[in-house]
């Protein structure tokens, strides 16, 4: 008896796990090609793959925005844009460009610019409606939205109106980001989190939601006949436009799952095409099998620092992508043809491995392949977002630097860096780094701090970020030393609080030369005592604690994450008035912000760098055993160059000085931010040109890096708990921190 | 054939009488023994087919069942080693059926997330089938990774049955020059922890092309020599006078061990693949090691990749993934009962 | 002639039973093993012969004695206790089964008691650590009993080791108990009936018929947890982290940590010589030990 019931659950589950898979394979059978497209992932010898090349955009664009780009009157490709700053006095001008004959082409006799003039308008978007009219969309000086149509004789009548206006009690009316025109002249609104359908009286019809991506920009969706797709729960939905019903929900996971920035287009036969950053797919109509089309990793859709703004297909089984830099000015447009002669995946290739996901990385693949269309970069991440990084991982690596295999160029951050140099598993690129130097656009001491003794150098640093310290020069100066911070006398406490992983981490960063400079110093039983009791006397005066609950975190506006940098933001504490020093991770414009506007409203606040400590990111090495070492060598060479670095990718600082140069002078007038806890509020405005001079001289005078060994800070951390907690001597916690520590140096 | 030969011994060794006296008196011994021995395989060959017949009738043997039930003591000793291992266990169940809410509550401290007391529950305050629903719906990677498993597992038992098992039985029932050195290589090799041949594994499946492929995972498991090692010490226990019968009735070798050494052996072979289909079902280092595509990973990676804030779904997974293996042991329990003890011959 | 070829037939036999394992075997775990031993007398990378060099440094290395000496200490608690509880387990189950059929208690127990084998290790220590965490059920339990408040890391503390001995315990009693169980059925029942009705007790039947007829499985079951004691470090690490407590710093550890540092020729070097304490004494030791146990002094036994 028990034997059936058991056979039947396994006969259960394994259909159950079937049903799982079921869905897929339906599709597949179901999934006739409408379209003779080539297949995602051919033969490793197959021909015929999407080409790209860039479209030469026409003069006077580089500052603009792009409102709009589509399909316009006949068929015709045309982009609408607008000058890039969107925060000036009046409204700004608008323009439109045709694109004809494999060239864009201004249209100066546009009535559209006059009539966003005429209604004080600022221009936002236009488009071109199924009914065969132009439409335009804007903010008014109180940045209310309007709605107009062009009519033929170049006026302008406003549409919905007061559709956009604030609801009851609300600051902010809807600012759709698009909007569509139906053929019968309804109105598909894209607001953030629904899609509102509205009959030309102004009456709204139907309300369907749909994701948000967070960001203002977020349009995803379109509309075909009587249906329109967009994004909800992390599905393509297909919506009824009659019942507002949602008729269809496809899955993503096969294509990544799904992605802020996506643009979803119809392939006129009722197929969903979605370009995201790892390229084009497309699904049928009825399918459940998504088809990639366009390997985004191999061309610029998969490029880091651009983002997508338009995608749309051409007459010709071709494909338009416009994107633009971040901010939103610098657009750039690229054609995708289908290429029957070039191989369907590039004949040569190399691999990047990265414990996690490396925006730099990426960038520098992408910026690498487009010089290179022969070579494909790899780049293979061992933990996806959210993972664990287990000790199988890290071996699984191991086994193939060890069989003399593995990728041709490893990210350090997070691997044994030191066992891989002893071992000879990396490469000496001392020459590559001198060869950089000599050209004088790199921060040489910085990569310098990577020199062995005996003059070799093995790793490079891509990105780097430094700690600031915010104070009055009384407090930062108590920062020179172990012995000044533990015996800081003011007035309120030296740093604030934070559970003691964070405060150990933190001070072991602050004082790195003290404890780790050249060797492990806290072998050294009383140096080691010595850091505990800084760190617990810090610890007492501001409260700190191992583990706060909610009501502490809450008051002393801290948590229990621990930060891996070791850095813990703390300039608004500072600004609060419960400290007397704060600290702050530079690590671009945007982290400067609040420091800098937190140094502004103190007179007599310093903000300087914590001595010549800077923290090493994205550290790259070749593999000894790798086959394509000049390959490598350029691709370190694309990692470092002025293209890849002077991308701000909110990844640390370039170490290329040529790029910080040219990040100084980018003014960044939209960027703000904003933080506050509680009554507390805070509003900074992206640093003045001054203060980016100032920070970026400070990197002159860095050449430490901080390389704390992760194995040793766990150590400490485990063995003073208890300590920490008040449950034993320090002298207790020292022994035990010791005799692990002892056998880790002993293996 | 082996009475042919002493008998002939006997007969040519010059020494004379008493030799060939001892000839004689061991040829009676062996006419005893062999007429014994035909009896008992008659039993033998009865009782198998016997226990086919009731196994097919569906009936289990039952012996002693008039016997009085009077010692309660074992019972109590079983059911307290019961409930020590499955408290632990119930705890799980519990955790995997709890909202996210009621986690954060009760396991605070565990997660890591804070430090508050622990209120360790066996059954949920709010029962909810969220994390289920999340696993087995929402999330279509755990099925391709269940699917993975099984196609990795699968063959991996069935090949080990076709190799490890004839393996099992010629160290067990034979006795040849080298058997010693050659089975005490397979200990050796089964003694290694897998760490320490990792690389050269590697270079071995790098070198073959099975790199990426289940047959990374299938290949070095059938030759994994654990279960010869557990096959041979159960063929051993085997009694020999059953062979020594087949062979008299002209049984060939292969013929004794598909017909007399696997059914007597069964409950050894059906031991074995258990603890190989539970060691290769949870199989964790091999899979990263060998498989850099991460759509041919097992259903054994799924809960190292989870993170801490789905740690109910952490759960029900782990209750999934040894949903499988609890079944195929209840399956096969029957089979581990049936021992040789019942094959009624004395050694 | 004939007799020559019925020789070389009779000879030939056990190989054509043998080769489908061993070639395989040779492939995937011979050749393997002869690299690692390569291994062990080359540099890292495996680019100069280093000699015995690494198997000095693992001798001299404190961390490798230290781990040596609690892996020692670790299985000489361990596989007794073990061996002892799941062979206790065993026999009871098989004692009662005959005698209660129908007990529910019985039925079930030996698969309840096989389960934790197909559990997960990364979500079992999860629930270890609702046990034995600061402010876990264990802490709880001594709090309440004692009337004094208990705080202790159980994991991370000195006790440690015993934590670890339970877990492997829970873990590996339902193994070790199949194995049992499957040596138990190869002893005859009538065995048993007979010494019953010569008057034999309990006791004596335990001693004259079932430690004799389990001699081959003891010897099954103590090298298999022996095997399966190098896999506790799973549980080890994930409860304790990669650097526990001394007490719990076992050869495992040690191996993981010389890979991750890729220190491979240490590891091999140490392995090489772990494999050849352990197999020398089967080999050479227990033979002889067995020779004078095993009254009919069978020759096949190698290992107990």
């Amino acid at each position: 008896m028990k034997k059936q019931i058991a056979w039947i659950l396994i006969g259960g589950l394994l259909l159950g796990a079937l049903g799982g898979c079921q869905k897929k394979t339906e599709g597949d059978i179901r999934e006739t090609t409408v379209q003779e497209l080539p297949q995602g992932l051919p033969e490793s010898d197959a021909k015929g793959r999407y080409g790209e090349t860039a479209v030469e955009l026409p003069q006077g664009t580089e500052n603009q925005r792009v409102c709009w780009f589509g399909m316009g009157e006949g068929g015709r490709l045309e982009m609408y844009t607008r000058e890039g700053d969107y925060y000036s006095e009046s409204a700004a001008d608008a323009f439109r460009y045709v694109y004809q004959d494999g060239a864009w082409e201004k249209d100066e006799n546009w009535a559209g610019n006059a009539a966003f003039k005429e209604h004080g308008i600022d221009p936002m978007f236009v488009t071109y409606g199924s009914d065969g009219r132009y439409y335009l969309g804007g903010t008014d000086k109180d940045y209310r939205y309007h709605m107009f149509r062009l009519e033929e004789d170049g006026t302008a009548t406003e549409q919905l109106k007061g559709a956009f206006d604030p609801e009851e009690g609300r600051d902010y009316g809807m600012l759709p980001p698009k909007f569509e025109v139906l053929e019968d002249g309804r109105f598909l609104i894209y607001d953030y989190w629904q899609v509102f359908l509205y009959d030309t009286a102004g009456n709204r019809l139907l309300s369907m939601a749909k994701d948000f991506s967070g960001t203002t920009s977020d349009a995803r969706g379109f509309s075909e006949g009587n249906e329109m797709v967009t994004v909800l729960d992390g599905q393509v939905v297909r919506y009824d436009l009659q019942s507002g019903k949602v008729t269809e929900a496809i899955s993503l996971d096969e294509v990544g799952g799904v992605r802020s920035s996506a643009e979803l287009f119809g392939d006129g036969a009722g197929g969903i095409y979605m370009a995201t950053e790892i390229g084009l797919s497309h699904i049928n109509k009825g399918g459940t099998l998504w088809e990639t089309l366009i390997d985004g990793s191999l061309n610029h859709m998969g490029m880091r620092s651009l983002q997508m703004i338009s995608f749309l297909e051409g007459d010709n089984q071709d494909y338009y992508g416009v994107f633009c830099n971040d901010g939103g000015i610098g657009i750039q447009m690229f054609h995708y043809e289908y290429d029957p002669e070039m191989a369907a995946v590039p004949p040569s290739g190399i691999t990047v491995y990265s414990l996690n996901d490396n925006s730099t990385v990426r960038q520098a693949a992408s910026q690498f392949q487009s010089e290179h269309p022969e070579v494909r970069v790899e780049v293979r991440i061992g933990v996806e977002d959210g993972g664990n990084v287990t000790e199988e991982m890290i071996q699984a690596l191991n086994t193939e630097l060890l069989s003399g295999k593995g990728a041709d160029i490893l990210i350090l951050d997070g691997l044994p860096a030191r066992s891989y140099i002893e071992k000879g598993a990396l490469m000496d690129i001392s020459n590559l780094v001198e060869e950089l130097e000599e050209s004088g656009q790199m921060y040489s001491q910085l990569l310098e701090g990577f020199r062995e003794e005996e003059g070799s150098l093995y790793q490079v640093p891509a990105r780097f970020s430094f700690p600031l310290l915010i104070g009055e020069e009384k407090a930062v100066e108590a920062y020179s030393s172990l012995a000044s911070m533990a015996g800081y006398q003011g007035e309120k406490p030296l740093l604030p609080a934070a559970n003691y992983e964070n405060l150990l981490r933190e001070t072991a960063n602050l004082q790195y030369k003290e404890l780790f400079y050249e060797g492990n110093r806290l072998v050294d039983r009383e140096q080691l005592i010595q850091y505990l009791e800084t760190v617990k006397t810090l610890g007492d005066q501001n409260g700190a604690k191992t583990t706060f609950s909610e009501e502490e975190m809450e008051r002393l506006w801290t948590s229990n994450n621990v930060v891996k940098s070791g850095i813990i933001e703390s300039a608004i504490q500072y600004d609060d008035g419960r400290f007397d020093s704060g600290v702050a991770e530079m690590s671009g414009f945007g982290s400067l912000c609040i420091p800098a506007e937190v140094r502004r409203l103190h007179p007599g606040t310093l903000m300087v760098p914590a001595g010549d400590l800077y923290l090493p990111s994205t550290v790259a090495a070749i593999n000894r055993s790798t086959a394509n070492e000049e390959m490598a060598k350029e691709f370190l060479r694309c990692l470092l160059s002025y293209e890849v670095q002077k991308e701000e990718l909110y990844d640390g600082l370039p170490v290329n000085r040529k790029a910080m140069e040219a990040n100084v002078e980018n003014d960044r007038n939209g960027f703000s931010m904003g933080s506050g806890i509680g009554d507390y509020h805070i509003f900074a405005e992206f640093p003045s040109r001054e203060v980016r001079q100032e920070v970026a001289a400070m990197i002159e005078t860095l050449a430490v890096p901080i390389v704390v060994d992760e194995t040793v800070m766990k150590m400490i951390v485990d063995g003073s708990r208890d300590y920490c907690d008040g449950k034993e001597s320090v002298e207790q916690a020292a022994d035990k921190i010791l005799r692990t520590m002892t056998i880790y140096l002993s293996e | 054939m082996e009475r042919d030969r002493i008998v002939k011994q006997g007969r040519t060794v010059k020494q004379g009488r008493t030799v060939k006296q001892e000839g004689s008196v061991k040829q009676e011994q062996l006419m005893e023994q062999e007429r014994i021995m035909e009896q008992e395989w008659t039993m033998k060959q009865e009782w198998i087919m016997e226990q086919g017949k009731t196994i097919k009738q569906g009936r289990i043997m039952k012996r002693g069942k008039t016997m009085k039930q009077t010692n309660g003591l074992p019972q109590t000793i079983l059911a307290v080693a019961c409930l020590l291992i499955w408290i632990p266990l119930l705890l799980m169940a519990a955790a995997s059926l709890m909202p996210e809410d009621e986690l954060y509550w009760r396991y605070l401290s565990v997660l890591e997330l804070g430090r508050d007391r622990v209120r360790a529950a066996l059954l949920p305050s709010y029962p909810s089938a969220e994390s289920f629903i999340e696993l087995l719906i929402r999330s279509p990677g755990f099925f391709v990774m269940f699917w993975n498993s099984v196609f990795q597992v699968v063959p991996m038992l069935a090949g080990q049955l076709v190799v490890a098992a004839p393996a099992a039985w010629a160290f067990a029932r034979f006795s040849f020059k080298g058997k010693r050195l050659v089975f005490g290589i397979y200990v050796l090799l089964m003694v290694l922890p897998f760490q320490v041949t990792q690389v050269s594994n590697y270079l071995v499946l790098d070198r073959i092309g099975l790199l990426d492929s289940h047959l990374a995972m299938i290949l070095p498991g059938i030759w994994s020599t654990l279960p010869v090692y557990i096959m041979t010490k159960t063929f051993e226990t085997i009694p020999g006078a059953l062979m020594e019968a087949a062979y008299l009735d002209g049984a060939g070798e292969a013929y004794t061990f598909l017909h007399v050494g696997l059914p007597l052996g069964y409950p050894a072979v059906v031991t074995s693949m258990m603890l190989s289909f539970v060691e290769g079902w949870n199989a964790l280092e091999q899979p990263v090691t060998y498989l850099k595509d991460k759509t041919l990973w097992p259903l054994s990676l799924y809960l190292p990749d989870i993170a801490k804030d789905k740690a109910s779904v952490a759960f029900a997974a782990a209750l999934v993934t040894c949903l499988l293996p609890v079944l195929m042991y209840l399956n096969c329990q029957e089979e581990l009962e049936q021992g040789v003890a019942a094959s009624g011959v004395k050694q | 002639m004939k007799k020559r070829l019925e020789r070389w037939r009779k000879a030939l036999v056990p190989w054509l039973f043998l080769t489908p394992s061993l070639a395989g075997v040779a492939v995937f775990m011979g050749f393997p093993f002869l690299d690692v031993v390569k291994r062990s007398f080359m540099d890292t990378m495996g680019n100069g012969f280093a000699g015995f060099q690494n198997y000095q440094a693992v001798l001299d290395n404190l961390a490798f004695r230290l781990a040596a000496g609690n892996t020692l200490g670790f299985l000489v608690v361990c596989i007794p206790t073990l061996m002892v509880i799941s062979l206790g387990l065993a026999l009871l189950i098989s004692g009662s089964a005959q005698k209660h059929q129908n007990s529910a208690v019985i039925k079930n127990s030996r698969t309840m008691l096989v389960l934790p084998l197909a559990i997960p290790t990364a979500s079992m220590v999860l629930v270890w650590k609702i046990i034995l965490c600061r402010d876990g059920v264990l802490n709880q339990v001594l709090t309440w009993m004692t009337g004094k408040l208990w705080e202790v890391d159980w994991a991370f503390s000195r006790h440690a080791f015993p934590v670890l001995v339970i877990t492997y315990l829970w873990k590996h009693t339902g193994y070790d108990m199949i194995l049992w169980l499957a040596g138990l059925q190869g002893i005859p029942g009538e065995l048993y009936e007979a010494a019953k009705m010569d008057g034999a007790g309990s006791a004596a039947r335990f001693w004259y018929i079932t430690v004799p007829g389990l001699r081959g499985t003891l010897g099954m079951v103590g090298i298999l947890s022996v095997v399966n004691s190098f896999r506790v470090y799973r549980e080890a690490y994930l409860l304790a982290g990669t650097y526990p407590d001394s007490s719990i710093y076992l050869i495992p550890h040690l191996f993981a940590h010389w890979f991750l540092s890729l220190d491979i020729q240490k590891m091999t070097a140490a392995a090489v010589m772990m494999t050849a304490v352990f197999v020398t004494p089967a080999v050479l030791g227990w033979r002889i030990i067995l020779r004078r146990l095993a009254d009919d002094g069978k020759d096949e036994i190698l290992f107990p």
